[in-house]
């Protein structure tokens, strides 16, 4: 259950809400050391980001967003959500929250 | 100047391989393609990292070996970057995990090298909650490996099940690998696919309860994914609960009423199937015992020998008996679920003799074979109009199987029948 140890939680530009883990954080960080300073970033990716499904896991989808000032030459954020679900007393609630994000150089 | 060994980590949440070539240092991120992330010190034109998102689908092999992989971002990097790719690509660290296939083409393909196939297994990386996999054994891919989705709740019987495979080598996949509420079925399923032969489902009111079950099961994705993979759907059903949509056509195991049949059944099932997989692979090798290959063989059968067979050859042997006998016979092909293994045909030849169709269903069993299989195949071969339908065991028939052929005019062979047309049919020579 990945609910418990909330950093943040938001809603993405089709009412999806979505959450960001503290563990899910340092795995972020850690596989991807330039994400630190990009936290915030990563919130509005989320947000306002264009979202697109993966085409081999249904269930997992990237929010792409354009910034300006990321590290290096790296120009867009794109964060991983899975989009699963919880049991709250017999019925299922959306439970999405944020597996991965990264930096990348597009262009 | 060399490089220190990379630190190689699987996310298990997101799927997620990493290999870190420069730890703790930023980079930037050039995509290959969706999945794979290429992370460089561009100024110093290092690679700093991979990273394989989806990877247990990635490590699947296909029909024709291993999976290549295009790099259809590389065509819309500019032509610097490209360059730059291009060059890390060809260059160690990174060859040795990236395997370049037609390097000059503008969209290469890679192979994951031979030290990523198995990441999930190998000591030298680190799996995060690792105690959820247990590591496939070295000489995977010559044993069938079951990956066993199961409530928590049945675990007592699981177990039962995985230690009676065990015993037949047949290998099982589960350990943590349990649906729990919240869990994503097709998660697991991607997990399984990556490395086994059977995807096996125990179906029981607590399983099915979920509603994560019923959905995701009846995803044609899923099963879509199953069938494009070759990996074998396998109900088990062990108490009555419902059973979701898209399973309904589906034959199952069915522990719930006769444990020793259903146990049959699903291992038959297994075997046929990895033999077709794996025709390099001698099934009766995983029993240990060689299969008669002459008719002299055939004629000092006994009954320990014809146990021994894997049922594809118990099958091709009955075949062979029937083809002596003066039929054109037909195999059905192994992943034929039609309830019969083989068709048997004469035509007419001498003065009153009569053209004759006749399907035959073959039961390597040790049991005892029930009523149900005889009305099965009395249904199946009015559907098929066939003039005649034998069941053939290397066991016996229960009482309600034998009334219920007598009724059906279903003809029943036995184990003492079989030897009995075994002698007729090859006397030895001196």
């Amino acid at each position: 259950m990945m609910s418990a140890g909330r950093r943040w939680d938001v809603q993405d530009a089709h009412g999806n809400p979505v959450y960001l883990t503290e563990e899910r954080w340092e795995h972020i960080v850690e596989g991807h050391p330039e994400m630190a300073a990009h936290e915030h970033q990563l919130r509005e990716a989320v947000r306002l980001g264009v979202r697109s499904q993966d085409s081999l896991n249904p269930q997992k989808f990237r929010y792409l967003r354009a910034f300006r000032s990321l590290w290096g030459d790296n120009t867009h954020l794109e964060a991983v959500v899975l989009f699963r679900f919880e049991e709250d007393e017999g019925r299922p609630v959306a439970n999405n929250y944020v597996v991965t994000a990264y930096l990348k150089e597009i262009g | 100047m060399t490089m220190k060994e990379p630190q190689i980590r699987y996310d298990e949440l997101s799927d997620t391989l990493y290999v870190v070539f420069v730890p703790g240092e930023s980079a930037t991120g050039i995509e290959l393609n969706g999945h794979v992330l290429l992370r460089v010190d561009k100024l110093s034109r290092r690679p700093i990292g991979i990273v394989l998102f989806d990877y247990s689908i990635l490590v699947q092999p296909t029909e024709l070996g291993t999976r290549r992989i295009a790099l259809t971002g590389m065509e819309r990097l500019p032509p610097a970057t490209r360059e730059l790719v291009t060059t890390i690509l060809r260059s160690a660290p990174v060859c040795d995990y990236l395997v370049t296939r037609e390097p000059d083409s503008i969209a290469p393909e890679v192979e994951l090298g031979r030290r990523l196939m198995f990441a999930g297994a190998s000591p030298e990386i680190e799996r995060r909650d690792s105690s959820s996999v247990r590591d496939v054994p070295k000489d995977g891919g010559r044993r069938p490996l079951i990956f066993i989705c199961h409530s928590s709740s049945d675990k007592p019987f699981v177990r039962q099940l995985v230690k009676r495979l065990s015993a037949e080598k047949v290998d099982s996949w589960l350990d943590e690998i349990q649906i729990r509420v919240g869990d994503s079925i097709h998660g697991k399923i991607n997990e399984g696919l990556s490395r086994s032969d059977f995807f096996a489902i125990v179906l029981s009111k607590s399983s099915v309860q979920s509603r994560w079950v019923q959905e995701e099961l009846s995803s044609a994705s899923t099963m879509e994914k199953l069938s494009r993979k070759g990996v074998l759907l396998l109900p088990v059903l062990i108490e009555e609960c419902e059973i979701p949509p898209l399973l309904l056509d589906r034959r199952y195991a069915n522990f719930k009423d006769d444990q020793e049949s259903a146990y049959q059944e699903l291992l038959d099932a297994i075997l046929h199937h990895f033999e077709q997989r794996h025709p390099e692979v001698n099934v009766d090798s995983l029993r240990g015992v060689e299969p008669p290959k002459n008719a002299d063989a055939r004629a000092i059968i006994d009954p320990e020998v014809l146990m021994s067979m894997a049922p594809r050859h118990f099958e091709e042997f009955v075949a062979q008996l029937l083809s002596d006998a003066g039929y054109a016979v037909q195999l059905a092909p192994i992943t034929h679920d039609g309830g019969y293994d083989i068709i048997a045909s004469r035509e007419a030849g001498f003065p009153g003799l009569k053209p004759e169709k006749m399907l035959v269903q073959c039961k390597r069993w040790k049991n005892p074979v029930g009523a149900t299989h005889v009305r099965e195949l009395a249904g199946i071969r009015m559907i098929a109009r066939t003039s005649r339908a034998a069941l053939v065991t290397t066991s016996r028939f229960t009482r309600d199987a034998k009334t219920a052929a007598e009724h059906s005019g279903i003809d029943l062979v036995d184990v003492d029948d079989l030897l009995d047309w075994v002698r007729k049919a090859h006397v030895p020579r001196s």
